[in-house]
């Protein structure tokens, strides 16, 4: 399956013959595609045999500052490099936050740019920097450092990735050939070429990389120099033609392996050799020392990866998909090299590599819980005879990832595959990417506060070893060290950091489950959360300190906004700290608390306030306040402010007198859940007090009178008499029907049971209605039923018994459906309903009644 | 019998006889399955085509799902062809089993009548009565003849059988041999190597039965859906288009704007949403591209005996009725839906579908 050269345009027979010429000049190029095995396996036969003093990789140059921490014999793959960069946002050239991250906590005035470079065990430029390590020779970064990058990419939306692919997609050969070798997709075409050649062609590394080059070149015909310079390929290997041009200028004795993704490897040949060696100019050097410095701009931080994150991140088309998978293939060519002699081939492995993952696929879809018994022996053992003869049948050495998973379609799935569940298709997918966890050296790598979180989190002994969500059960009330544990994590939560999402305990904020005694979380501790806390840590080395400035600084912008409901703020943030065990903010929020609380103008936000307020007090034990006294002063300062803020209910709109109903309610219901220790009966003397105070200015808002007299009487403070004489005074103001149904309503939506036991309210009413004409009820009707809604079934049918027995219904009459009526009944009700056709018939409106 | 030169349709080892023959030529050293006329990369090429040898592509859209077909062919498991009505999984079938048996007339046609002696065997009574249950008495089916000659056969339309007459195939895809106690309690016929069966099923249409998951097991199932890219579709019915019209070609103009207007219908009801990401109702009747050649066919047909000879969106909108309106008197106000929203706009640019929608309008309202 090697690439016929003898067809090829002049330009590419052309680079080829210099690709050679370069050779004889010790400069040999490694053309490859990002994590690829096959490409790392020839690279390793290259680099045996050239044995090179110098190996160039395609990386940011800004990675010389942390070449020590990738060869540490601790760091093991899949690690990457998270590389940062601030830019100023007022620069016109960059247009896209490419980090997607919510960055409202940063100062507004710069956008830091995050990009990954990952490397797992498999990758050419990961093999070549071990390699470089054991044959002592010197590694050097090529590429534009990552803050000139980002000046230059304009798509930068989706790539978050340094090694992207996109032209693979693109590109019109591949198209060709994809047609021609009946594969799906570039993956495919790709795989089919080059992964499943025999183990000795790969080795072969001449030919293979004069395989991939051309390959890759070809696709890159389709691209215009305009293009090109668009999307910053031209300047990046600019800067990679003076790197190696330097070296060559310096040390001509120089022996050079350039390892770049095999898209550039035609333009730096091409630059390289025109007959030849070109080296750079002066004007070139100069500029190239410029951009060199530019990489002191760059931030270069050595962080775990893993491998289900690299899969999604090659999902943006930077590299193979499938990591787990091609983890084991690598391995089993490692194995090969080792024992030569032994009788093993390339195909054999593949089938041996098929058939494990095969099993442990079938195995993970018999876990399903809703397991259909497909994946029993016989369809495992078909799967895995398909895989073996597509894999023949296409030519394969053994079959490869399209084998597989073309057996798994065919044997697996006994209906229409748009009819499979996608629960399978993640399963298998899970199966392929893996999620092993790098590892990088503890302590000198990361910054201080990942470090920081990381030991912390260790202490407190949650499983922090692969990327897997976990779930912890936290005994919040009788252990100490639990409590701890979840102090961390709500602070963790609090700064979005992603570690950990509480599935179920108590929620002091809203007040929901407060009787809940434990707390459950999920948890997993991924790459990103190592880069949020490198993220974070441009802002402090504490998680605690971080999180107070990120409260000084919510509070500062709250309250230049809206002055006048700061006090709900400040308990929800007293809350917060309280959760995540800050004392000394939480001590320095009460501390103003009561300021805040006498200079509250809302009375919806105080009260708000207030029941937070009891919500922290009932969680006093699980939050270890100290702060007792203080707490129940302010609650006493918050019913107080809040009875110099109800005049408020005196608005006399219908909107606003709804609104105000419920806080009215709200308050009622804060002085019931009052913790014992205030002297609830005195304040609930001075909040009817303050209420009758109001009456005389509350004529128009019948709806509040209506509710002030209801609750009145429910809590005592009036007697069954006063209630009575006050309705009697309401409805007799015949005149106003709305105010009398507003105030109605008003006594309804707070006890309801009074119409029933109260037999004056239903008296005054039906008086009232008897007056009434029929146009005047027809108006007032959707109150009525709305006041009426509150009443229970139950309520409704002793208030129906109750109506009848006064007008002597009988209880027959009272059932809706009458089987005792006389021949003139029938025919009235006949001629009625002929009429009422008629008439809807007239008004056009049948088709509405058909609906 | 009709004289087989005269035949509408002839059968895919009779119209590719050509091909087959090169093929099995090239064949000549590549390993074979047993009972197989042509090694598995042969029959591939016969579907998919190979330009050097002058084989012609066959089968259309999703090349990885005639490889899993072929292999499945190769094991113990039958292939199950299963997608919406019109997806060419007939065509495929019969392709499989002529490059594979070189023959593609064993074949069940499944209806709900379908009974045990369709898929078994069944006798000539007037020697049952002469004879007795003797070979010469007994007539056997399809797969009768498939097990005895190790032959490819088709079982097409598998879910319009009730699914007890389905079922009869459990036992003979696992045990590869039919038992005839008529003729004695040791008289059994054993499968040749090359015996294996290819059924069709359309899992969604009306009056279709389940299959039992004892029958799915002894199935590897492959789902052939329609074409969804567009240029491809076009392409694929101006060919079928001129193969069908055969002498008359020359004398008709197919105008690709025409075509592609066929195609953009087709694909955009298909799909619920036009090209421009609009959304729209789907009708429940099948929109293949095998209907939409027909329609391309016979509005070909009226332009040249009826019309002047140019294929224009006139006899297109004509024959779009035929389709789409079957069994549910709902795909009318969809297709109205489609008329008043897309297809009006699209009129006020361009003539083909100003045609188009002139005539449609007379039919839809």
């Amino acid at each position: 399956m090697t690439i016929s050269h003898s067809l090829l345009p002049e330009r590419l027979s052309k680079a080829l013959q210099s690709l050679k010429a370069l050779q004889l000049q010790h400069i040999y190029f490694a053309p490859v595609r990002h994590h690829s095995p096959a490409c790392s396996y020839a690279l390793k036969h290259l680099i045996e045999e050239v044995q090179p003093t110098h190996i160039l990789i395609e990386a940011p140059s800004s990675f010389a500052t942390i070449i020590d921490q990738l060869l540490h014999c601790d760091t093991k793959p899949p690690i990457a490099v998270l590389c940062q960069t601030e830019i100023s946002s007022f620069q016109p050239t960059t247009l896209l936050d490419i980090t997607e991250d919510d960055t409202d906590d940063l100062t507004p005035e710069s956008i830091t740019y995050s990009a990954f470079y990952p490397f797992c065990h498999y990758s050419p430029e990961w093999l070549a920097m071990q390699m470089a390590k054991k044959q002592q020779a010197i590694i050097q970064f090529i590429d534009l450092p990552w803050s000139l990058q980002t000046d230059l990419s304009i798509d930068l939306e989706q790539d978050r990735s340094l090694l992207s692919e996109t032209y693979l997609k693109h590109s019109q050969y591949i198209q060709c050939l994809m047609q021609k070798l009946h594969c799906r997709d570039h993956d495919e075409v790709w795989e089919h070429l080059f992964e499943l050649k025999d183990y000795e062609e790969i080795a072969d590394w001449q030919t293979f990389f004069a395989d991939t080059f051309i390959w890759c070149a070809m696709s890159r015909l389709d691209y215009s120099q305009e293009s090109l310079a668009a999307e910053g390929s031209a300047q990046r290997e600019q800067y990679m033609l003076s790197a190696i041009g330097e070296i060559k200028k310096s040390n001509p004795k120089a022996k050079i392996v350039v390892v770049t993704g095999g898209f550039h490897t035609l333009a730096l040949v091409e630059g390289l050799w025109k007959n030849r060696l070109i080296l750079p100019k002066k004007a070139d050097m100069t500029q190239f020392n410029r951009q060199q410095k530019n990489g002191d701009k760059d931030q270069t931080w050595l962080i775990r990866y893993s491998f289900d994150r690299l899969d999604a991140l090659n999902g943006y088309a930077s590299g193979m998909p499938s990591p787990a998978y091609y983890q084991t293939t690598w391995q089993s060519m490692l194995d090969y090299d080792k024992s030569a002699n032994e009788e093993q081939t390339g195909r054999e492995n593949r089938q041996r590599q098929t058939l494990t993952l095969l099993s442990e696929i079938a195995d993970k879809l018999r876990q399903q819980s809703n397991y259909n018994n497909l994946t029993g022996f016989v369809p495992l053992k078909s799967a895995i005879e398909q895989a073996i003869l597509l894999a023949d049948l296409r030519g394969h050495n053994g079959p490869g990832r399209y084998d597989l998973l073309d057996a798994i379609q065919s044997c697996f799935i006994k209906e229409s595959i748009d009819n499979a569940r996608s629960e399978f298709w993640l399963t298998i997918r899970d199966c392929l990417s893996g999620n092993l966890l790098g590892e990088v050296p503890i302590g000198i790598a990361q910054p201080p506060l990942v470090n920081d979180v990381y030991l912390t989190l260790k202490k407190y002994r949650f499983k922090l070893d692969d990327t897997n969500q976990k779930l912890t059960h936290i005994d919040i009330y009788r252990k100490p060290d639990h409590r701890q544990r979840s102090r961390f994590l709500h602070l963790m939560t609090f700064l979005k950091v992603g570690f950990a999402s509480r599935v179920d305990g108590p929620d002091y904020i809203h007040g929901q489950r407060l009787n809940v005694m434990f707390e459950d979380w999920r948890y997993a501790w991924t790459p990103m959360v190592e880069a949020r806390l490198i993220e974070l840590s441009q802002q402090g080395t504490k998680l605690e300190h971080i999180a107070i400035s990120k409260m000084q600084m919510d509070a500062k912008q709250f309250i230049e906004n809206n002055m006048e409901s700061a006090s709900f703020l400040a308990v929800e943030q007293l809350t917060q700290a309280a959760l995540m065990g800050l004392d000394d903010y939480f001590n320095h929020i009460l501390d103003n608390l009561a300021d805040f609380i006498l200079s509250e103008g809302e009375l919806d936000s105080l009260i708000h306030c207030g029941h937070r307020m009891v919500y922290l007090w009932q969680g006093q034990t699980f939050l270890q306040l100290k702060a007792t006294s203080t707490l129940l002063t302010l609650l006493n300062k918050i019913v107080q402010q809040g009875f110099f803020l109800l005049n408020k209910l005196k608005q006399p709109e219908i909107e606003h007198q709804q609104q105000n109903l419920q806080i009215l309610l709200s308050f009622r219901d804060l002085l019931n859940y009052l913790p014992d220790q205030l002297d609830i009966k005195q304040l609930k003397q001075d909040f009817y007090q303050n209420l009758h105070r109001l009456q005389s200015e509350l004529n128009e808002v019948s709806l509040i009178r209506g509710a002030i007299d209801s609750i009145s009487y429910l809590d005592s403070y009036f007697s069954q008499q006063q209630l009575e004489e006050n309705i009697n005074i309401n409805f007799s103001l015949t005149a106003q029907n709305e105010q009398t149904i507003n105030y109605f309503i008003g006594i309804m939506s707070c006890a309801p049971e009074l119409v029933i036991h109260s037999s004056i309210l239903l008296d005054s009413l039906d008086k009232l209605l008897i007056d009434w004409s029929a146009e005047q009820f027809i108006k007032i009707l959707p109150d009525l039923r709305l006041a009426f809604s509150q009443l229970n079934p139950n309520q409704n049918a002793s208030l129906a018994e109750k109506i009848a027995k006064k007008y002597h219904i009988t209880d027959a009459d009272l059932h809706l459906q009458q089987y005792q009526f006389s021949e003139t009944q029938l025919q009235k009700a006949l001629s009625l309903e002929l009429s009422i056709s008629e008439h809807i018939k007239q008004q056009q409106l049948t088709d509405w009644f058909k609906h | 019998m009709v004289n087989q030169k005269q035949a509408i349709r002839l059968t895919a080892e009779e119209r590719y006889e050509q091909e087959l023959a090169t093929l099995s030529k090239v064949d000549k050293e590549n390993n074979k399955p047993q009972g197989w006329l042509l090694s598995p990369k042969s029959v591939r090429q016969f579907i998919l085509g190979n330009e050097s040898l002058g084989i012609s592509r066959k089968f259309f859209g999703d090349d990885p799902l005639v490889d899993r077909a072929i292999v499945s062919l190769l094991g113990k498991q039958g292939l199950m062809l299963v997608g919406q009505p019109g997806t060419a999984k007939s065509m495929l079938s019969e392709l499989l089993a002529a490059a594979i048996s070189g023959d593609s007339n064993l074949t069940i046609q499944g209806t709900a009548g379908t009974n045990e002696d369709h898929i078994r065997y069944s006798w000539n009574y007037a020697l049952l009565l002469a004879e007795g249950p003797t070979e010469r008495a007994l007539i056997g089916s399809p797969v009768y003849q498939g097990m005895l000659q190790g032959k490819i056969v088709r079982f097409e339309e598998i879910t319009r059988c009730q699914p007890e007459i389905q079922d009869m195939l459990v036992s003979i895809m696992s045990e590869k041999q039919m038992m005839i106690p008529e003729m004695g309690s040791n008289s059994v016929i054993k499968a040749k190597p090359g015996f294996n069966i290819i059924g069709t099923a359309n899992l969604q249409d009306r009056g279709v039965h389940e299959m039992s998951a004892a029958l799915k097991r002894r199935f590897n199932f492959e789902t052939v859906n329609p074409i969804t890219d567009k240029d491809f579709e076009i392409e694929l019915i101006q060919r079928q288009l001129s193969q069908e019209l055969g002498d008359l070609k020359s004398q008709i103009t197919v105008p690709i704007d025409v075509i592609e207007l066929l195609v953009t219908t087709f694909q955009e009801l298909r799909q619920g949403q036009t090209s421009g990401g609009a959304k729209l109702k789907t009708p429940d009747a099948v929109m293949s591209t095998a209907e939409a050649v027909n329609i391309a066919y016979a509005s070909a047909l009226d332009a040249h005996y009826l019309g002047n000879g140019t294929l224009t969106g006139e006899q297109i909108a004509k024959q779009l009725i035929g389709v789409v309106l079957k069994d549910n008197a709902d795909d009318i106000k969809r297709i109205q839906f489609y008329m008043d929203n897309v297809v009006r706009e699209r009129a006020k640019k361009s003539d083909i579908w100003r045609s188009f929608y002139q005539v449609s309008k007379t039919f839809w309202k």
